[in-house]
């Protein structure tokens, strides 16, 4: 129902559509005014105008299932780690014994982090069986890799190892160790090649 | 136990020199620090991070006899104090580095 009718002093329902007499559109371009302070936004709970107040800094609009609200957000970060051996690392060691490539972890509640390591190896005999693992806070953490350590000195002749492991972000240590079942064996760390960790985490 | 010693070395390349001590230390202490006899009895081992300013030297010597296992192809043997004594003599006769790595070894010692 429209405004006009009858000289009346008395506003008329209306629903401020197109038609003038029906109040037409809410200027919405910072002119309409309501029962609002800044931030507000506006929703119906099916019967009547609802307000919401803004939310706190960093929180996301979720729904309650039967209305809006702001909640945490629950975003996802990404972080890179590397290590290097700087230095040739040489071992006569039959139990595992660090590499000296180590990294800690971050701790996070829910990520994953993907461990890749590598390099090159060059035994004191020939081969010399070479195992690899990753240790998480001194406990092998993955199923130790075997490479054979020969003793080639050309380093277009050397072995390369790789060993690769995903875990929880947890805070631990992480340790490459590596272990020789006889003689001994040198992971080249100077360049080239040398001898690297590298751990994305997603948490 | 673990003994870590910082120490210099001139050598033409990493595996020589570090052939070299090895053959030092087993020749002047008589503990076996290396896998190469059919018996595969061992007292303990060396690692060493050649850096050129200070090469980082870890000895290991097993505290408990030990015999082959998943873990180890070895028989891992407790040496008398004897050799031990000898080769923490040896060790502080070694040459001391000029530029010691001590972050390395601090990391070392975290694990």
């Amino acid at each position: 129902m429209g405004f006009s009718g009858g000289g009346s002093n008395v506003l008329k329902p209306h629903k401020h559509t197109s038609s003038v007499q029906d109040g037409s559109p809410l200027n919405m371009n910072n002119v309409t005014e309501g029962s609002l302070t800044a931030g507000d936004i506006v929703y119906s709970d099916g019967a009547a105008l609802q307000r919401l107040a803004i939310g706190g800094a960093g929180t996301a609009i979720t729904s309650s299932g039967t209305a809006p609200q702001w909640s945490a957000t629950a975003g996802i970060s990404t972080n890179t780690l590397v290590d290097f051996i700087t230095a040739n690392f040489s071992t006569t060691s039959t139990t595992f014994v660090s590499t000296g490539l180590q990294l800690t972890l971050t701790n996070s509640a829910g990520g994953i982090a993907i461990i890749q390591t590598s390099g090159a190896v060059v035994a004191g005999a020939t081969n010399v069986d070479n195992n690899f693992s990753i240790f998480d806070d001194g406990v092998a953490a993955s199923n130790a890799a075997t490479g054979i350590c020969n003793n080639q000195t050309a380093a277009a002749e050397r072995q390369t190892i790789s060993v690769n492991w995903s875990m929880a972000t947890d805070g631990s240590l992480v340790d490459l160790m590596t272990k020789v079942s006889s003689s001994n064996c040198t992971i080249i760390g100077t360049n080239p090649p040398s001898a690297s960790m590298i751990i994305s985490e997603v948490y | 136990m673990i003994i870590y010693r910082f120490f210099d070395e001139t050598c033409l390349d990493s595996k020589t020199c570090f052939v070299s001590l090895l053959d030092k230390l087993e020749n002047e202490t008589e503990l076996v620090l290396q896998n190469k006899n059919q018996d595969k009895i061992v007292n303990g081992s060396i690692s060493v991070w050649h850096h050129s300013q200070g090469h980082l030297l870890k000895v290991e010597i097993y505290e408990n006899d030990e015999g082959p296992n998943n873990e180890h192809v070895t028989y891992l043997k407790k040496p008398n104090k004897t050799k031990i004594n000898l080769l923490k003599e040896k060790l502080n006769d070694l040459p001391q580095a000029s530029k010691p790595n001590v972050m390395l070894l601090e990391k070392l010692k975290k694990n």
